[in-house]
């Protein structure tokens, strides 16, 4: 079977290396970027199974850069899970208005993160 | 020439019988393997359950054991002073749940000096914190971090952050003190 491939984009490297170890233990290969123009760019030459994306990052934030992917026939389907550090529906109605098929909320829990990601790309 | 026999009802009631007492034998004995598959679907089931709780146990506890990973990577690899506080401010928002905090040192004179923070501005008094973690080196208290208020969804803190805190009561301060000793060392060269 083929290794599914996800895309972490955060700027933050504690949670990037965080993520790291939860999902690359788990078996998954990864990606990463650390901007939102970054993750669009990678996400559009690699084309991975998933995306974990964060909200807050330079240059684009999450939700742009979801956006964008979403208009690109290459990109449109590729699940996006966003973290987000508000919980609040006004930001969670944002979210899936992108194009995002799911939200897990700050702080992350590993176990919870590993859940959201195997009902996204199976077992 | 065929022989014409006529079986007596008795003869057929005994066949019957024999019969029926067969029928009764067979199904017994798959009454019997019916109840022994459905005691082992049983066990089975509740193996299962075990596992997945165990299994779900060992994730949970990953997910603590790849923050302390996260944070303490991060604060020994951070290369200057503003790299450590960035790192300790990253690891507050993003592994405990918090954007409103501070962190301090102390001075000489005992007083505390806020030196970063998120949320925050100098009119926040470090008394209001909910909880503070203090900055250990050689048995002394070399500064802080005060948390204010954590994020809504964080209904509060838990044995995992405790374990951080501990983390960072040790580490945070080791990193600042390394990421001062590389600056004079990066000044005397």
């Amino acid at each position: 079977m083929q290794t599914k491939r996800i895309l972490l984009a955060d700027d933050s490297l504690t949670a990037l290396t965080m993520h790291r170890m939860i999902l690359g233990g788990a078996g998954y290969e990864l990606l990463i970027a650390q901007d939102g123009q970054e993750a669009f760019d990678v996400a559009t030459a690699q084309q991975p199974d998933l995306i974990l994306m964060d909200v807050v990052m330079p240059k684009k934030t999450g939700f742009e850069a979801v956006r964008l992917l979403r208009k690109q026939d290459s990109t449109k389907s590729i699940p996006v899970i966003m973290i987000t550090t508000r919980a609040e529906p006004k930001i969670l109605e944002i979210c899936f208005q992108c194009g995002c098929n799911d939200y897990i909320n700050k702080p992350v829990d590993g176990a919870v993160l590993l859940a959201k990601v195997r009902s996204i790309l199976g077992n | 020439m065929d022989t014409l026999r006529i079986e007596s009802a008795e003869s057929r009631l005994r066949r019957c019988e024999e019969q029926m007492e067969l029928w009764r034998t067979e199904q017994d004995r798959r009454d019997e393997i019916e109840l022994g598959l459905k005691s082992t679907v049983a066990h089975l089931h509740a193996e299962n359950q075990r596992v997945a709780e165990r299994q779900a146990a060992a994730e949970q506890r990953v997910g603590h054991l790849a923050q302390l990973h996260a944070a303490i990577q991060q604060l020994h690899e951070a290369e200057d002073h503003a790299g450590v506080l960035t790192v300790i401010k990253e690891i507050v928002a993003n592994l405990v749940g918090s954007e409103c905090m501070a962190i301090y040192t102390v001075r000489a004179n005992g007083e505390l000096e806020m030196l970063d923070g998120i949320g925050i501005d100098d009119s926040t008094d470090a008394a209001s914190a909910i909880i503070s973690v203090p900055f250990r080196m050689g048995g002394r208290v070399v500064g802080m971090i005060a948390i204010f208020r954590l994020l809504p969804q964080k209904a509060g803190l838990d044995g995992g952050d405790h374990e951080l805190f501990a983390l960072l009561s040790t580490h945070a301060p080791l990193a600042l003190h390394h990421a001062g000793l590389r600056a004079a060392y990066a000044n005397f060269a």
